[in-house]
C-alpha cells in the first residue's frame, strides 16, 4: 500500500511538471501566471484524482490481469498498456462529471471533453510506468 | 480393515483428481479413520464398534465439508457472472462515452464553421452593410436547429473582445437569434472574436450532451458499486480457501 501511495506521488509530480511546463511553453502570456501556476494548476487537480480513482482502479487492473495467464511479459505489458489507457479516459470523465456537477455547471461537459480525457490517459500511463519501475505490480 | 477401505473407495469413486492425487487423498483419509479407530479402541471400545463410530463421525465431517463446498462453489459462480456482468456494464458505459466524444466532436465541428463562416462575412467597418446582416442570418438559421442555438449576438468593441467580453444583450449590435430562456442578463457559454473589432457571444443549448454524459456516469457508477461488491466477495471466498488449506 505505502509503494502504491509513493507511485501515485510521484504520479502527480511528473504529471504536473509535464502538463504544467507544455502549458506554460505554449502560453502566450508568461508573465501572468508564471511556471508555477500551471503546474500548481495540475497538480492541486491531480493529486485526489490520483489517490481516489488511481489507486483503487490500478488495483482492479491488478487483480484483473493476475487472474489470467499471459504468454509473454510483453502481452502482458500490452494488456496493461490498453487498460490504463481506457481506465485513464474514464476516470477522467468520471472525475470531470463530478467536478461539473458539484460546481452545477454541467455544460462544461460539452467543450472540452476529449482534452480532459487525454489528461486522464496521460495521468493513467505515468501511472503505469512509474509502477513498472518502481514494482507495485505483482506480476 | 476392509470396510474401511471399501468406505474409501466409494468416498472417491467420482472424484475430480489424478490417479496420484486420489492416491494421496485416499492414504490421508485412510490414516485419519485408523487414528480415530485407535483411540476409540483405547477407550474400550470392540475393533467393530469403533470402525463403525469412526466411519459415522466422518461421514458428518464430509457432509458438512461438502455443505460448506457447495455453498462457496455457488458463491465463486456468483462471484464469476458478477464481474462477467460489470464488465459488460463497463462496456456499456465505454460505448456510451465513445458515442458522446463523437457526437461533441461532431459539434464542436459545426461550431467552428458557424464562427468561421459568420467571420468570413465581416470586415472591420463599425456597421454592417444588408448583404453582410442577411449573409450572417443566413449561417444562423442554416445552424440554428443542429446546433440548438439559443442565442446569437453580435458586438462592437474598439478595444477588442478581451475588454467587453462578457457583454449584456442589451449592448449587442445585431441580436440574430434569441431564444434563450435568461434574455437581457444573460452570460452566453462563449464568446468568440470575429477580428479585431467585432465579436459574437452564443449560447448552445447542450441538454442532450448532458443527458447523455449523467447516463454514461451513472453506468460507471454502477459498474464500480458491481466491482466493490465483486471484489469483497471474491477477498472473501480467499480467505476461506486460504483458512481451508491451513486446516
Amino acid at each position: 500500500m505505502i509503494k502504491k501511495v509513493i507511485i501515485a506521488l510521484l504520479s502527480t509530480v511528473i504529471f504536473s511538471v509535464l502538463l504544467g511546463g507544455i502549458n506554460y511553453i505554449t502560453m502566450s502570456d508568461k508573465t501572468i501566471e508564471g511556471l508555477w501556476g500551471p503546474m500548481f494548476f495540475f497538480g492541486l487537480y491531480s493529486l485526489p484524482g490520483f489517490f481516489f480513482l488511481g489507486i483503487p482502479l490500478s488495483v482492479l487492473i491488478e487483480k484483473i490481469t493476475y487472474q489470467k495467464s499471459f504468454k509473454s511479459n510483453v502481452s502482458l505489458y500490452f494488456t496493461k498498456f490498453v487498460l490504463y489507457f481506457v481506465t485513464g479516459a474514464i476516470a477522467a470523465f468520471v472525475f470531470m462529471m463530478i467536478l461539473a456537477i458539484a460546481e452545477s455547471e454541467i455544460y462544461l461537459i460539452g467543450q472540452e471533453l476529449v482534452s480532459y480525457m487525454m489528461y486522464g490517459v496521460i495521468a493513467s500511463l505515468i501511472y503505469y510506468h512509474i509502477s513498472l519501475i518502481i514494482g507495485g505490480n505483482k506480476k | 480393515m476392509k470396510k474401511i477401505d471399501k468406505y474409501i473407495d466409494s468416498v472417491y469413486q467420482d472424484f475430480d483428481g489424478t490417479e496420484k492425487e486420489i492416491k494421496e487423498l485416499k492414504v490421508e483419509m485412510r490414516s485419519h479413520l485408523l487414528e480415530i479407530v485407535e483411540e476409540l479402541k483405547a477407550e474400550g471400545k470392540s475393533e467393530s464398534k469403533a470402525v463403525q463410530i469412526a466411519l459415522n463421525r466422518f461421514g458428518d465431517e464430509a457432509q458438512l465439508s461438502h455443505g460448506l463446498m457447495e455453498f462457496f462453489e455457488a458463491q465463486k459462480l456468483f462471484a464469476k457472472k458478477l464481474l462477467r456482468f460489470s464488465i459488460g456494464v463497463c462496456i456499456v458505459g465505454i460505448i456510451g462515452l465513445g458515442w458522446l466524444v463523437i457526437l461533441n466532436q461532431m459539434e464542436q465541428n459545426e461550431r467552428k464553421d458557424l464562427i468561421s463562416n459568420i467571420a468570413a462575412q465581416l470586415n472591420e467597418d463599425t456597421e454592417f452593410s444588408t448583404a453582410e446582416e442577411d449573409e450572417v442570418l443566413k449561417q444562423v438559421n442554416y445552424f440554428s436547429d443542429s446546433l440548438k442555438i439559443l442565442h446569437l449576438s453580435i458586438y462592437y468593441s474598439e478595444d477588442g473582445m478581451e475588454e467587453a467580453f462578457p457583454a449584456k444583450v442589451e449592448n449587442a449590435e445585431y441580436v440574430f437569434h434569441n431564444i434563450s430562456p435568461v434574455n437581457n442578463e444573460l452570460v452566453p457559454t462563449k464568446g468568440y472574436a470575429l477580428n479585431d473589432k467585432w465579436f459574437m457571444q452564443i449560447q448552445f443549448d447542450d441538454n442532450r450532451n448532458n443527458y447523455i454524459a449523467l447516463i454514461t456516469l451513472g453506468i460507471f457508477i454502477v459498474f464500480g458499486v458491481l466491482i466493490i461488491i465483486w471484489s469483497i466477495l471474491n477477498t472473501y471466498i480467499k480467505k476461506y480457501k486460504r483458512r481451508k488449506n491451513d486446516d
